[in-house]
């Protein structure tokens, strides 16, 4: 069992939300309620937690609280932000997961309109869309100029081969009685139809 | 000898846990954590001794830190320094 005593700034901090709350209104009491002096803190935490308190670590937790309500309140303006993106089937956890991180990080913009931030994140992501219906095209550009040059290409070897056939031709009409020479131009002309004359 | 521990040193890598420690589950940058330090002490820290200090928890495992696909450094308490935090 641990024998370190908790520091009484710590242990205030680790008082439950709801005690938290009430230390707040202590200094920041609804309208008509009395704002307490730290003094008066002070002995209202021995009286309900049971541990005395500094000023000064009173002071320290007071601006410590301050900073942890305003945090909570942006972490609970991700989370809307965040419930509203999972309404959508077309964003994925982990989109979901990097822009609560982002927006969690802007500081201050708009501290409280989770229907703004989740619009702008929208936007981002209509922009995204954009930008890859955009690449889908550019694909699409490139596939079809590769289908017009392999179509070039197979008419040229369409043509090549007919050429060729008609050499053929020529050659069975001459039969055994071709002159070697007529015999030579021919089968020249079809190497280089067929692109094999070096 | 006793080691000569500045008192500002020692609360800084409190500080520093302190406001990691906010909504742990998302990282914050150093700036973040610069402004959230300096609201809890109420201003004036140094950037180096703040590193001094993220860096002295850092060796301790307290905090981490890792990059985000901006390459960004964003920084997180660990399971270890929230329970740093409660003693």
């Amino acid at each position: 069992m641990s024998t370190i005593d908790p520091r009484a700034d710590a242990k205030l901090q680790n008082l439950p939300e709801e005690a938290l709350q009430d230390l707040w209104r202590f200094r920041h009491p609804e309208e008509g309620g009395e704002k307490l002096t730290l003094e008066a803190i002070c002995v209202e935490v021995q009286r309900l937690y049971r541990f005395s308190i500094s000023l000064s670590s009173l002071h320290g937790f007071y601006r410590w609280l301050e900073v942890k309500r305003r945090i909570d309140q942006r972490e609970d303006l991700v989370n809307q932000v965040k419930q509203r993106l999972a309404e959508n089937p077309e964003v994925s956890d982990a989109q979901i997961k990097m822009a609560g991180q982002r927006i969690f990080m802007a500081e201050g913009i708009i501290e409280k309109d989770a229907k703004i931030f989740a619009d702008m994140v929208k936007i981002g992501q209509a922009d995204a869309k954009g930008r890859r219906e955009d690449a889908k095209l550019e694909l699409q550009r490139k596939g079809l100029k590769l289908d017009e040059q392999k179509f070039a290409l197979m008419e040229r070897k369409a043509k090549a081969m007919d050429e060729a056939a008609e050499q053929m031709k020529l050659l069975k009409a001459g039969g055994k009685l071709m002159p070697d020479a007529e015999r030579t131009a021919i089968l020249d002309k079809m190497d280089e139809i067929l692109g094999l004359k070096k | 000898m006793a080691a000569n521990f500045n008192p500002l040193t020692i609360i800084l890598r409190v500080k520093v846990r302190e406001a990691l420690n906010f909504s742990p589950g998302y990282p914050k940058t150093e700036a973040m954590v610069l402004q959230i330090v300096n609201q809890l002490v109420g201003g004036g820290v140094d950037i180096q001794e703040l590193r001094d200090a993220m860096e002295w928890n850092l060796t301790h495992r307290f905090i981490r830190s890792e990059k985000d696909d901006d390459k960004q450094v964003l920084w997180y308490i660990t399971e270890a320094g929230i329970a740093q935090q409660r003693i």
